[in-house]
């Protein structure tokens, strides 16, 4: 159990629980294990003064859930009870790895007409359009056969369609009231869902079409990428930097933009990084 | 319109009309279909037991084949793809899926009735106690796993790596080409469903056998065929609610608690009953086994009565090829990210291992009871009683009322998790391979799978079970056999593919890695 003071009542909890403090020493309140679900219970305890009362903030932290940390969206990819930092997180935005603890993290259920960035790439969330092969899909309301084995909010990538549903590239089979369909481009009636406070991101964060530039986002040295443009096999290695231009080995030069566009370019991998996040 | 609806629906509809002709003919001319069934079975005796004997070594010998082939790189998807389970419940899930619930029913009353009625030898003896298990390792070992191994990596092959439909016909691709769409490849899935359905249906009805043995050990229910069907009812009744509900993922909690129950109660019989014999048993049975394996395979007795063969080898290996597209449809699912090799090691050497422990276990166990305690009416008592057997066998150990809930609640999680599955397979097979079948389609197999059971328990339990699936499988088992050319022609292609692929292969390992 982890009891972390320090957070306050102005978090929602997904249920709150009022305990007598001397049962909770006693420890009659465990921490639960489910292998199946993939959740974790953490205990959020506050003292109420001079009453012998704690009350406990229950948050409920499941494989698959869209979650905001450090105010931006990201996908817990798993939750390993038995750590202290247990809460494995993907960020969206470039699919980076991250961990912490179930406390600072604040649960999101996307919804139809949410729009955020997967993978450098903006999407909006639309249920009323027929999915085509190649569309790339969020399975918000999973519903699995018993031979499937996708779960909540896995993206998965549609190789075909029918009249009952559609199966992805990974050989699972999705009925039609399962997924929403993720458009490309942020639709003009859309919310962005990127951070959970819009106020602290600045303006200039978003250009017309509401797109967030790249920041941190920037090519590194030695990142390879390949043109997804050329007809033969172009690939090139990212040999300099300078300021918001790009050098890619053959001498060629460009805008950091231009390289994020993953029409344009693709990203391969990069020899020289090792770390996991 | 009408005729795409037709040619669309055309498998669904001549598999179930064939089934219902089947089930129609065990209702009203029940008498008939016991004559009938019991010609075939003589038959089979004469005429059909060489083909399977046959198919099922061929079947060994191409899976070990496959084990050292220099096709054992290639990866069951793509080359990113990586495993959806972890080794230990991606075994675990495998051994249970393939013996479910006849692992429990025949574990202790197999090697009982063959020492009360040895194929060869003097019953009652030590000898005969080691034919016993011999025989026992031999029916649940190596064959059942490698008829499983075939048909899994066909069709995980072609689904994965050719991207067919996850149907039986998509495996015969190398040969048919595009006619797998055609009539040909409609024959091949209405044939694989036929076989399917009826070997289902002999699992269903020895399980239906064994919950009412349970109940009536435990609740002291009347072991009658009524109950039999009573709980056939009542287990289609809960299926069908769970297809329609969304209960499935409850489906899938149950079978993995069945798992692990059963490996329990394998734990705690090694720990009450005799562990050392268990032991020994399992190291000298092993060693005959493996020293008589080719003269078991082949093993026909032409100048003697072949009773003893029919109902035993002949009806184990019918029943696995029945078993085996709904078996290996499953295996396909959950063994995606594989290589060929990871694969056969883990569906033919490893369960082999697994299942010849738990007959060790039971059997062991079971014969010591009756041979070195000379418990010879015991041993009768079991031999006529095949659905109590286990429950029997509990009595006479300690904390048996635990073990006997502990077995009953195993058979009856096996009994409804084997029949949900079954719906969906069947649903996927004759739907032209889709994955996601309609629930329609799915109920009307769940109804007729269970009249069949049903039907078939009418008409003379047991016996006739095992001769309608011997009967069923036969077109399955030639079929079967061609599917190993064909695998073995995708196989090569795939091979091919990849040498000349080499360039993009290195950037993508580099990539993972």
């Amino acid at each position: 159990m982890i009891f972390d003071e320090s957070h306050s009542l102005n978090k929602v909890p997904v249920s709150t629980m009022i305990l007598n403090i001397d049962s909770l020493k006693k420890g009659i309140l465990k921490k639960k294990k489910d292998p199946f679900q993939f959740q974790s219970f953490y205990l959020t305890c506050l003292h109420l003064e001079g009453k012998g009362v704690l009350a406990v903030k229950l948050y409920q932290v499941r494989k698959g859930q869209f979650v905001y940390y450090n105010n931006e969206l990201h996908k817990v990819y798993g939750v390993k009870h038995m750590y202290k930092l247990s809460v494995h997180l993907l960020k969206l935005r470039d699919l980076s790895q991250h961990i912490t603890n179930a406390a600072s993290v604040e649960k999101y259920i996307p919804k139809e007409l949410d729009s955020f960035i997967f993978n450098h790439k903006a999407y909006t969330l639309i249920n009323n359009r027929k999915p085509e092969a190649g569309d790339y899909i969020l399975i918000n309301n999973p519903d699995p056969d018993t031979l499937d084995h996708y779960s909540l909010n896995d993206i998965e990538v549609v190789e075909k369609v029918d009249k009952n549903g559609i199966i992805t590239s990974d050989a699972d089979g999705i009925k039609h009231n399962e997924y929403l369909l993720m458009v490309p481009g942020r639709a003009p009636d859309g919310r962005p869902i990127d951070y959970q406070d819009m106020a602290n991101i600045e303006e200039d964060n978003f250009d017309e079409a509401g797109q967030i530039t790249y920041g941190e986002l920037s090519a590194k040295l030695g990142d390879i990428y390949k043109n997804k443009e050329s007809d033969s096999l172009f690939e090139a290695m990212v040999v300099a930097i300078k300021g918001q231009t790009v050098y890619l080995g053959g001498g060629l030069g460009l805008s950091q933009e231009e390289l994020m566009d993953t029409n344009k370019w693709e990203f391969q991998f990069n020899p020289f990084d090792n770390s996991d996040s | 319109m009408d005729s795409n609806k037709w040619k669309e629906n055309s498998v669904f509809i001549i598999s179930l009309l064939l089934t219902l002709i089947f089930i129609i003919w065990g209702v009203f001319f029940t008498e008939n279909l016991a004559k009938v069934t019991n010609a075939v079975y003589n038959a089979s005796i004469d005429y059909l037991g060489w083909v399977y004997l046959g198919a099922t070594l061929f079947f060994v010998i191409f899976s070990i084949y496959l084990l050292f082939s220099k096709y054992g790189n290639i990866r069951l998807g793509r080359k990113t793809d990586k495993p959806d389970f972890s080794t230990g419940s991606w075994l675990a899930m495998l051994f249970g899926a393939g013996m479910g619930i006849g692992i429990v029913y025949w574990s202790v009353a197999e090697p009982v009735t063959h020492y009360t009625a040895p194929p060869y030898g003097k019953a009652y003896t030590a000898h005969a106690a080691n034919t016993a298990m011999k025989f026992t390792f031999f029916h649940w070992g190596l064959d059942p796993w490698a008829i499983y191994t075939v048909i899994g990596l066909a069709l995980a092959f072609f689904q994965y790596n050719k991207r067919l439909p996850a149907a039986i016909s998509s495996a015969f691709h190398p040969v048919l080409g595009d006619r797998i769409h055609g009539p040909i490849g409609k024959t091949i899935d209405i044939l694989s469903i036929f076989a399917t359905v009826f070997g289902i249906a002999t699992s269903l009805g020895l399980g239906a056998m064994q919950v009412t043995a349970g109940m009536h050990d435990i609740f002291g229910i009347p072991n009658t065929l009524f109950m039999q069907l009573v709980v056939i009812g009542v287990a289609t009744v809960l299926f069908i609610i769970s297809i329609n509900t969304g209960l499935e993922k409850g489906i899938k909690y149950l079978s993995n608690a069945a798992i692990i129950l059963s490996i329990a109660i394998m734990l705690l019989i090694l720990l009450v009953g005799p562990a050392l014999t268990v032991i020994q048993v399992f190291f000298n049975t092993m060693g005959l086994y493996i020293g008589d394996f080719i003269e078991m395979s082949l093993r026909l007795n032409p100048f003697g009565e072949g009773e003893w063969i029919a109902s035993w080898t002949l009806f184990y290996w019918a029943w696995w090829i029945a078993w085996a597209p709904f078996v290996g449809m499953f295996i396909a699912r959950v063994s995606k990210g594989r290589t060929v090799r990871e694969f056969v090691i883990g569906v033919l050497i490893f369960p082999t291992i697994g299942t010849c422990l738990w007959m060790s276990v039971f059997g062991g166990s079971a014969l010591e009871l009756v041979q070195n305690q000379a418990n010879h009416d015991l041993a009768k008592h079991i031999a006529e009683n095949v659905s109590l057997s286990i429950f029997i066998f509990f009595d006479y150990l300690p904390l048996s009322s635990l073990l006997s809930i502990l077995g009953f609640a195993v058979v009856a999680i096996y009994y409804i998790t084997v029949a949900d599955t079954a719906t969906f397979v069947l649903g996927m097979l004759s739907e032209g391979g889709t994955l996601n079948p309609s629930n329609k389609i799915k109920m009307t197999w769940g109804v007729i799978q269970s009249a069949l059971a049903a039907v078939l328990l009418t008409a003379g339990g047991l016996n006739v079970l095992q001769t309608a699936s011997i009967a069923a499988a036969l077109p399955f088992a030639i079929i079967m056999v061609i599917m190993c050319f064909s695998l073995l022609r995708g196989l090569k292609n795939e091979a091919e593919a990849q040498k000349g692929n080499k360039r993009s292969m290195g950037i993508n390992t580099t990539k993972t890695s």
